[in-house]
C-alpha cells in the first residue's frame, strides 16, 4: 500500500512538472534558427589581392554595402541537399551529388569546367592548361607537363607544389577507394622542379585533360596533413574522413553526421584571392530526405538554396514569394536498356519496334511535367559532339507494329522490365510505355527491384530482359558517355547494360579518344549516330532537368553543367541585404 | 530472484544468438553483392573484389558468421560498407538519437496515456470518453508520415512555434560536450539551459508523432483495466464503506490496473526504437531506423545485424525491467 501511494505521488508530481514544461515549450520564443537579420551587414574588407585563380569570374564586383557600425554576425548560408556525403577524403568520395558539390570548395583541383561554356577548361591550381600549342602536351600525346601556380597554398600556408600534386594522385591510386580509376591510363609521374610535374600516360588520349578535370580526379590533398595523421598506413584516410586537408576557398569547420550537416567557413586568406564585394562567410550544408520539409524550410527562409525537391514542390516554390525555382538541363539521362543477350531483343527489328513504341514526348510533358528534355541520338544536346541521325526511329505505333511483324513477332511477346528506385517518376514512365506496348501486342511486366539486387542480376546469370535507370558521362563530351554505354569493352560493363557490341562503334569511340581537334571528332560522332540509329543500343527516354530553388535575394548563382545541380558557386554568390 | 535473473540472462543470450543466425543467414540468401552495391556500377571488378576481401565477404558464410560473433564478443561491431566506418562509431551517433526520441515518445505515452485512460474510465460512454476514443483512434488510423507533415505545416510553417527538423537548429546553438550523446542529458550536465531548450523544442514534434499511434493502445488498455477494476468486489466494498469515488479511483482501482499497462509500455520501447524510420525521415532525425534502412538498401549486412541485435536487446531488457517492476507494484508477485 505504501509503495503504491509513493508511486502515485511520484507519478502525479511528474505529470504536473512535465505538463508545465510542455506548455512552456509550446509558448516558447520564435525559433532562433530563422534568419537573424536582413539588414545590410558590414563586411570586413575583402582580401587585398584581386582574384587571380578561382574564382576566375568575369562578373562585375558587387556593390559595397554601406559600412557603418559593426553589424551582428551574418546568418550562415544554408544549403539543403538530399545526398549524404560518405567521406570527405578526396581519395574516397566519388559521389555525384552532395559530396562532390562540397568537396570542390574545400579542395582545389588542377583545372575545372566553368559555367555555361563547358567546352573550355579553366585552370585552378595549374598556371595554364597544357596543350600542344603551349608545349604542355608532347607531340606523341603521352606526356603532359603541368605547371602549378606558385602562389597556390594549402589552408595551413604550405605550398601546393609538384610534390603535393604527385602525392595526391599516387595516394588516390594507392588507397584505391574509388576515384583512382581516372588514372588507369597513367604510366608514371615525374617531379621536374618545385612547380612542374610531368604526367606520363601509357597511351595517348585526347580526353585525358577533360577526364581529370572531373571533380573527383585531382582534388589535391596536403601531404603533411595526411601523413601526420596516418594510422596503420592509411595515408590519413580515417582522419580526412571528417577533417580538412585542402587548399580551396572554404575551410571545413565541422562534419557532424549526428546533425547531418557540414559547416564550411570562408578562408579570407585564400591564395586565389577574392573578388571585390561581399561574400558568403559561412556555409552549412544540411541533409534532409523529405522534400516537403525542404520546401517548407526554403519558403520560410530557413534555407537559402535547396536541391532534391520533387516536381510538385518545385512548382509550388516557383509560385512562392521570396523564392525562385530554376531548372537546367543536366548530363543525367534516363535510358531503357534492352539486353541483346535476351531474345527477342537480339533482333534489331524488335529493338526498333520497341523504340517506335515509346512516346517520349508524352512522358516528358505529362509524367515529368516538362522537367526533362528529349534526347536525339545517343547523347543529349548538352554533350559536345552529340548529334542525331536522319534515320532515327521515332514514336510511331504503326511502324512499331509493322517492324514486329517483319521480325516474326506479329503476335507479340512478353518480357519483364526491372525498375530500380532511380527517380520518383520511374514507375509512371514505364507504365506509359507499357500501355503503348499493349497496343501492339507486347506485354511488359514491371518489376520493382532494389539497387543491390539489380546489380547482382546485371553481373550474374540472371540478366534482365529490360531495365531502366539513369546514367551520365563524366564530363560534357559525348565520348565520356559513349565509353560507358557503347564501347564494346566498357569497364566493368560500364552502363552498357544492353550488352551492345559493335566493333565499328567501338573503333570510332577509340578514334574520338585520340582526336584532339573537336571539329575532327564530329564526323566520327555522326557515324556513330547513323549506326546506332539502326541498332538502338540504348533507348533514351529523356534527359533530366536539374531542379534547384534559391531565395530570391541570392545573387551570383550560375549553374555548372559538369558539376551538377548540387554545386553552388559559393565563391561568386552573395545574399542581397545579408552579406 | 537471483535464479530468475540468471535464467532471464541465459534466455536472452539464446534469443540473441537465434536472431543473429536468422538475420545473418537470411541476409546471405540474397544474391545481392554488398561490395558492388557500395561501390556502384562503375567500379571495376578488381575494386569490388578488393572491398570484398577487405570486408571478409569472400569467406564462406559460416566463417563470416563465426568471425562476426567472435568480434561481437570482443565488443567490435564490425565495419559498415555503406559508411566505410566502424559500426560502433555509427552507433555512437545514431543510437543515442533514437534512444532520445524513443524515451521522449514513451514519456508522452505514459504521461498522457495513463491519465487520459483513467479519465475516460471515470465516465465510460460519456462525452469525454467518446472524445478521447475518437482522438486516440485518429492517432492510430492516420499514417504517421501524414501526421508528421501536418504537424510541420501547422507548428512550423503556419504558427512558427516549433522547428521542422533536426536535433538542433542549423545555427545559433552549439551542441553540448558529448558525454552520452543524448543531447538532453548532455545539456543538463553542461548546465546549458539555452541548448536544453533548443533540444526540447526540436524533440517535441517528432516525439508526439512517434507517440500518437501508440498512445491509443495505452489509453485503451488503461481505460479497460480501470473499468474492470471498478466493477470488482473490493471497490463495491470500498463504496459501501463511504470512500469517495475519487479516492477509490486513484488509491485503489488505478494501481491495480497498472500492471498490464506497464507490460505494454515495456513492449513499446522496442517497437518505437525499431519502428521510427518514417518519423526520422520526416523530421530529419539521425536515428538507427534510417541508418538501418539505408544499410538494407545496399545489402550492408553488418549494420543491419548489429541494429537488429541492439533493438532485440533493448526489447528484452525493457521486458525484464517491467517484470521487475511488477514485484514493486504487487507484492504478491515473486520470482523464484
Amino acid at each position: 500500500m505504501m509503495v503504491k501511494t509513493n508511486l502515485l505521488r511520484l507519478a502525479m508530481a511528474w505529470l504536473a512538472l512535465t505538463s508545465l514544461l510542455a506548455m512552456a515549450a509550446a509558448c516558447g520564443p520564435t525559433p532562433t534558427e530563422a534568419p537573424v537579420t536582413k539588414e545590410a551587414a558590414t563586411e570586413a574588407p575583402a582580401a587585398e589581392a584581386p582574384a587571380t585563380a578561382v574564382p576566375p569570374t568575369e562578373e562585375p564586383a558587387a556593390e559595397e554595402p554601406a559600412a557603418e557600425e559593426p553589424a551582428a554576425e551574418k546568418p550562415p548560408f544554408v544549403i539543403v541537399a538530399c545526398d549524404t556525403v560518405l567521406s570527405l577524403d578526396p581519395a574516397e568520395d566519388w559521389s555525384f551529388g552532395g559530396g562532390s558539390g562540397i568537396m570542390i570548395h574545400i579542395y582545389d583541383t588542377l583545372m575545372t569546367f566553368k559555367g555555361e561554356d563547358q567546352s573550355a577548361l579553366v585552370p585552378v591550381l595549374l598556371a595554364e592548361i597544357p596543350s600542344k600549342e603551349n608545349g604542355g602536351i608532347s607531340e606523341d600525346g603521352l606526356t603532359y607537363t603541368m605547371h602549378i601556380n606558385p602562389e597556390a597554398r594549402f589552408h595551413d600556408g604550405s605550398p601546393v607544389n609538384a610534390e603535393a600534386v604527385k602525392y595526391s594522385i599516387e595516394r588516390q591510386i594507392t588507397l584505391a577507394l574509388g576515384p583512382e580509376f581516372y588514372w588507369t591510363s597513367l604510366d608514371h609521374l615525374e617531379v621536374v622542379d618545385e612547380w612542374t610535374l610531368k604526367v606520363v600516360l601509357q597511351e595517348p588520349s585526347a580526353m585525358f585533360l577533360n577526364l581529370i578535370a572531373s571533380p573527383w580526379a585531382t582534388r589535391i590533398v596536403n601531404p603533411a596533413v595526411a601523413e601526420a595523421n596516418a594510422v596503420d598506413g592509411d595515408m590519413g584516410n580515417a582522419y580526412l574522413y571528417d577533417h580538412d586537408g585542402g587548399s580551396g576557398p572554404y575551410i571545413l569547420e565541422s562534419y557532424e553526421p549526428e546533425f547531418r550537416q557540414i559547416t564550411l567557413v570562408r578562408d579570407p586568406n585564400y591564395w586565389g584571392g577574392w573578388s571585390e564585394g561581399t561574400h558568403i562567410d559561412k556555409v552549412i550544408v544540411r541533409w534532409i530526405d523529405e522534400s516537403s520539409t525542404i520546401r517548407s524550410m526554403i519558403e520560410k527562409g530557413d534555407a537559402d538554396a535547396v536541391t532534391c525537391i520533387t516536381y510538385d514542390d518545385w512548382a509550388a516554390l516557383d509560385a512562392a514569394e521570396g523564392v525562385r525555382a530554376e531548372a537546367y538541363p543536366g548530363m543525367l539521362l534516363a535510358p531503357i536498356w534492352l539486353s541483346y543477350l535476351n531474345p527477342p531483343f537480339d533482333n534489331i527489328l524488335v529493338r526498333q519496334a520497341m523504340r517506335a513504341s515509346l512516346d517520349t514526348e508524352s512522358i516528358i510533358d505529362d509524367v515529368m511535367h516538362g522537367m526533362a528534355f528529349p534526347v536525339e541520338g545517343q547523347a543529349s544536346y548538352v554533350y559536345a559532339g552529340a548529334t542525331a541521325s536522319e534515320n532515327e526511329v521515332t514514336y510511331d505505333l504503326e511502324q512499331a507494329k509493322a517492324l514486329l511483324e517483319e521480325a516474326g513477332y506479329g503476335d507479340g511477346f512478353e518480357f519483364t522490365c526491372q525498375m530500380p528506385p532511380t527517380f520518383p517518376e520511374s514507375q509512371a514512365t514505364l507504365e506509359v510505355w507499357q500501355a503503348d506496348l499493349a497496343k501492339i501486342g507486347v506485354k511488359m511486366n514491371i518489376q520493382s527491384v532494389d539497387w543491390a539486387t539489380l546489380q547482382a542480376n546485371r553481373t550474374g546469370d540472371n540478366i534482365p530482359d529490360c531495365q531502366n535507370g539513369n546514367t551520365s558521362g563524366d564530363f560534357p563530351e559525348a565520348w565520356s558517355l559513349f565509353k560507358y554505354v557503347l564501347h564494346g569493352q566498357a569497364r566493368p560493363r560500364g552502363a552498357r547494360w544492353s550488352f551492345y557490341q559493335n566493333d565499328r562503334v567501338t573503333e570510332l569511340i577509340e578514334q574520338i579518344g585520340q582526336t584532339y581537334d573537336p571539329a575532327e571528332r564530329q564526323p566520327l560522332y555522326q557515324e556513330i549516330a547513323d549506326i546506332t540509329a539502326q541498332d538502338v543500343p540504348n533507348i533514351w527516354v529523356f534527359g533530366f532537368k536539374q531542379m534547384v530553388a534559391l531565395r530570391d535575394n541570392i545573387q551570383g548563382y550560375e549553374y555548372n553543367l559538369a558539376l551538377g545541380f548540387q554545386y553552388f558557386p559559393l565563391e561568386t554568390m552573395w545574399r542581397e541585404g545579408v552579406d | 530472484m537471483l535464479r530468475f535473473m540468471t535464467r532471464r540472462m541465459v534466455s536472452m543470450i539464446f534469443v540473441l544468438v537465434g536472431i543473429s543466425l536468422m538475420v545473418f543467414f537470411l541476409g546471405n540468401l540474397s544474391s545481392r553483392d554488398p561490395a558492388r552495391a557500395a561501390l556502384g556500377p562503375r567500379a571495376t571488378e578488381e575494386q569490388v573484389q578488393r572491398l570484398r576481401e577487405k570486408m571478409g565477404l569472400d569467406r564462406p558464410v559460416w566463417e563470416q558468421y563465426v568471425r562476426y560473433v567472435l568480434r561481437l564478443v570482443r565488443g567490435d561491431l564490425g565495419d559498415s560498407i555503406m559508411t566505410r566506418r566502424a559500426v560502433s562509431k555509427d552507433m555512437a551517433i545514431y543510437l543515442p538519437a533514437s534512444l532520445e526520441l524513443t524515451a521522449a515518445a514513451l514519456f508522452l505515452c505514459i504521461v498522457l496515456g495513463y491519465p487520459l485512460g483513467v479519465l475516460a474510465a471515470r465516465h465510460p460512454g460519456g462525452p469525454f470518453d467518446k472524445l478521447i476514443h475518437a482522438l486516440s483512434m485518429t492517432g492510430v488510423a492516420i499514417p504517421v508520415f501524414w501526421i508528421g507533415i501536418v504537424f510541420q505545416l501547422i507548428f512550423y510553417r503556419r504558427l512558427d512555434l516549433l522547428p521542422a527538423e533536426g536535433r538542433l537548429p542549423v545555427f545559433g546553438v552549439e551542441a553540448p560536450p558529448a558525454v552520452t550523446h543524448l543531447l538532453t542529458v548532455d545539456s543538463i550536465l553542461a548546465g546549458d539551459i539555452k541548448t536544453l531548450w533548443a533540444v526540447l523544442r526540436h524533440l517535441i514534434l517528432p516525439a508526439i508523432t512517434l507517440a500518437l499511434p501508440n498512445l491509443a493502445y495505452v489509453i485503451k488498455l488503461v481505460r479497460v483495466r480501470v473499468i474492470e477494476n471498478l466493477t470488482e468486489d473490493y471497490v463495491r466494498t470500498a463504496r459501501s464503506k463511504g470512500l469517495s469515488e475519487r479516492r477509490i479511483l486513484i488509491v485503489h482501482a488505478v494501481p491495480n490496473a497498472l500492471l498490464p499497462a506497464i507490460t505494454m509500455t515495456g513492449m513499446l520501447v522496442g517497437s518505437m526504437l525499431g519502428g521510427a524510420v518514417l518519423v526520422e525521415i520526416i523530421f530529419n532525425w539521425p536515428g538507427i531506423g534510417l541508418y538501418t534502412v539505408r544499410a538494407i538498401q545496399v545489402a550492408d549486412l553488418v549494420p543491419v545485424l548489429d541494429t537488429t541485435l541492439i533493438v532485440a536487446l533493448v526489447y528484452m531488457v525493457g521486458n525484464l525491467i517491467v517484470d521487475l517492476l511488477y514485484t514493486l507494484l504487487d507484492p504478491r508477485i515473486r520470482y523464484e
